[in-house]
């Protein structure tokens, strides 16, 4: 379990890295289309607004596998340590919930009514676009069954010391 | 009418328990909309139109300024122009009492509106000005205090990711908003620095800094701009109308990465690195705003604002009471919550009740962001507080008690703020960004 998170981990960041670097070229390229030449083309806002939903739910994943999506634990930290376990387990078990229904269902049932939906401007249907949610939907789900298997077995503390930026 | 209302409340008790109970604030928001619809919709219907509404909450071309902007600030904390605006900063203060202290606001406002980031503002000032302020003398915690109670600055100066964000479920112009937020930026500045001039004249064994020539005051400045002209290119190219926000923050990563590799601060392979950085946090907002759209339409749909707003109007018709209200809750809920969260919540409830009594919605814009960074620094809980104590080698409890008098002057500036409306509107008034 440890290798296939580890593969999935390397898997999303590279991705990550890439759309990241795409989508700023693409925007770029069209400032530069605008400014420079006069002409914006359609394909460049459409293409950037798709790039932005894969990186962005891509990296929602990532940051699942971190369990570093903000949340509010002051008072789960006052809780005594047995409790504040089966927090943690509950906490896992709601995010499941959330991408089985939301991104694995819902996305499925997205992707399926809009599969040969055309796009303005560029040569591809709506449809696989949408994959993007079943996917994550899926990978989230495994990232929150490793974690509940790492907090039964100790491997992870019950809250995570996390200090990201606030937002 | 029974459904929605009933919907209401798995919406309401449900956000309310997940977020107490530590789940993840866009989880707790997305799952409690999800179950909310099904009661409306049934199963099958609720899970599409949720996944639906996410969707779109995310494809959109404006909000893609957001990521380009993250990455502009994760490029500039790595790219060596700390000490370039602090230095800028010590000149820009001269030698007025409290001097270092003094110093440290300002670059903390410099260096927070270029990265808009509060907590690496707070991590990367503090970091230099905490010794040097231990070695004049200065009481380490008043010193952290200073740091942590001026680096929400930037999240009002624009350029803003929090002001994007508002813009999105208020549908307010964004160059309105960025021009808005000076002058409340300003009030915070300002509100920590008569703070510090009055802590410096009552502690008069503080020395003051020595006199720097004028020629090597030039050389400083001179320095800093490269750093600060990003802000011209963003926010000048924005009020000209030659960019979209979205473009001017593509513009502002190519120019910070010129300044990077120019002061041979980033090298090529770092930049995999940081751009896996600046995913994280653009994801971490990016779920937010997608299942917050879910929330919205349910919450429009259920008609809660109508709700909240019968009863906020059966409670009092004071305005005055009204939007006091208002921001005590605000208060309340930033202590535990980041801004944008918050924001992408309550909008939907209060901006529909403030409107009627005719206040404009950029000022709510602004006194709603001013009130949420009251918070990220508010006790007991602040990631801002949290690491400005760190990078001081503190323990919060002794920074908390040297951080009130600075909470007592910014929420006199949060009154300013709120019952000022010109300190908002004036400026993008001046502009002709909103009709007068």
């Amino acid at each position: 379990m440890h290798a296939v998170k580890k593969a999935s981990d390397r898997f999303l960041a590279a991705a990550c890295v890439v759309l990241f670097a795409v989508l700023v070229l693409t925007v770029v390229w069209q400032v530069f289309t605008r400014q420079v030449l006069g002409s914006s083309s359609a394909w460049t806002s459409e293409l950037a607004q798709y790039l932005f939903v894969w990186l962005g739910l891509f990296g929602a994943a990532l940051v699942f596998a971190e369990r570093g999506h903000i949340a509010v634990d002051f008072l789960v930290r006052k809780f005594p340590d047995g409790v504040e376990k089966a927090t943690a387990l509950f906490v896992q078990a709601a995010i499941i919930a959330f991408a089985g229904l939301i991104l694995v269902w819902g996305g499925y049932r997205v992707a399926a009514q809009s599969w040969s939906q055309a796009l303005s401007g560029l040569p591809v249907t709506v449809g696989p676009l949408y994959l993007v949610m079943p996917i994550t939907g899926i990978l989230i789900i495994f990232y929150a069954v490793f974690h509940i298997m790492a907090v039964l077995r100790g491997e992870e503390d019950a809250i995570e010391d996390t200090e990201p930026d606030v937002i | 009418m029974e459904t929605a209302l009933l919907a209401g409340l798995i919406l309401l008790v449900g956000i309310v328990v997940l977020i107490a109970l530590a789940v993840p604030i866009a989880v707790a928001i997305g799952l409690s909309s999800v179950i909310a619809i099904i009661a409306v919709l049934g199963v099958d219907r609720a899970v599409l139109t949720t996944s639906q509404q996410m969707f779109a909450g995310i494809n959109s071309f404006t909000l893609l300024a957001i990521p380009f902007f993250i990455l502009a600030g994760v490029l500039m904390n790595n790219g060596g122009i700390a000490s370039r605006l602090i230095d800028a900063a010590k000149v820009l203060v001269g030698r007025a009492p409290g001097s270092l202290a003094q110093t440290n606001v300002v670059a903390n406002s410099l260096f927070g509106s270029v990265s808009g980031a509060a907590v690496a503002a707070a991590a990367a000032v503090g970091t230099v000005m905490g010794p040097r302020q231990r070695e004049e003398g200065y009481d380490r915690s008043f010193s952290a205090a200073v740091n942590v109670a001026s680096a929400p600055s930037g999240m009002l100066i624009p350029p803003s990711n929090t002001f994007i964000v508002y813009s999105l479920v208020s549908s307010t112009s964004i160059a309105a908003l960025f021009v808005a937020g000076y002058g409340p930026g300003l009030v915070w500045v300002l509100a920590c620095m008569i703070v510090v001039y009055v802590y410096s004249k009552r502690h008069q064994g503080l020395k003051t800094t020595d006199r720097v020539s004028f020629g090597v005051a030039v050389q400083t400045l001179v320095k800093a701009i490269p750093s600060l002209l990003m802000i011209v290119i963003v926010i000048g190219g924005i009020l000209v109308g030659v960019f979209t926000p979205t473009e001017s923050a593509a513009i502002a990563v190519v120019y910070c990465l010129v300044l990077g590799f120019a002061y041979r601060a980033i090298k090529v392979r770092d930049l995999p690195g940081i751009l896996l950085n600046a995913t994280k946090t653009t994801a971490i907002v990016m779920l937010l705003v997608g299942v917050s759209t879910a929330m919205s339409w349910l919450m429009s749909f259920a008609r809660i604002p109508d709700l909240i707003s019968d009863s906020l109007l059966g409670l009092t018709d004071s305005p005055t009471v009204i939007l006091i209200l208002m921001m005590i809750i605000l208060l309340i809920v930033g202590t535990f919550m980041d801004p944008t969260p918050a924001i992408l919540i309550f909008t939907p409830i209060f901006l529909p009740i403030v409107m009627e009594f005719g206040i404009h919605p950029v000022h709510f814009g602004t006194m709603i962001v001013y009130n949420l960074c009251v918070g990220t620094i508010t006790p007991p809980v602040g990631n801002v507080l949290f690491v400005g104590a760190r990078v001081a080698g503190l323990r919060i409890e002794p920074v908390i008690s040297k951080l009130i008098p600075f909470l007592i002057a910014l929420i006199i500036g949060l009154f300013l703020v709120v019952f000022v409306p010109e300190l908002s509107l004036w400026l993008p008034t001046q502009l002709e960004l909103i009709a007068p």
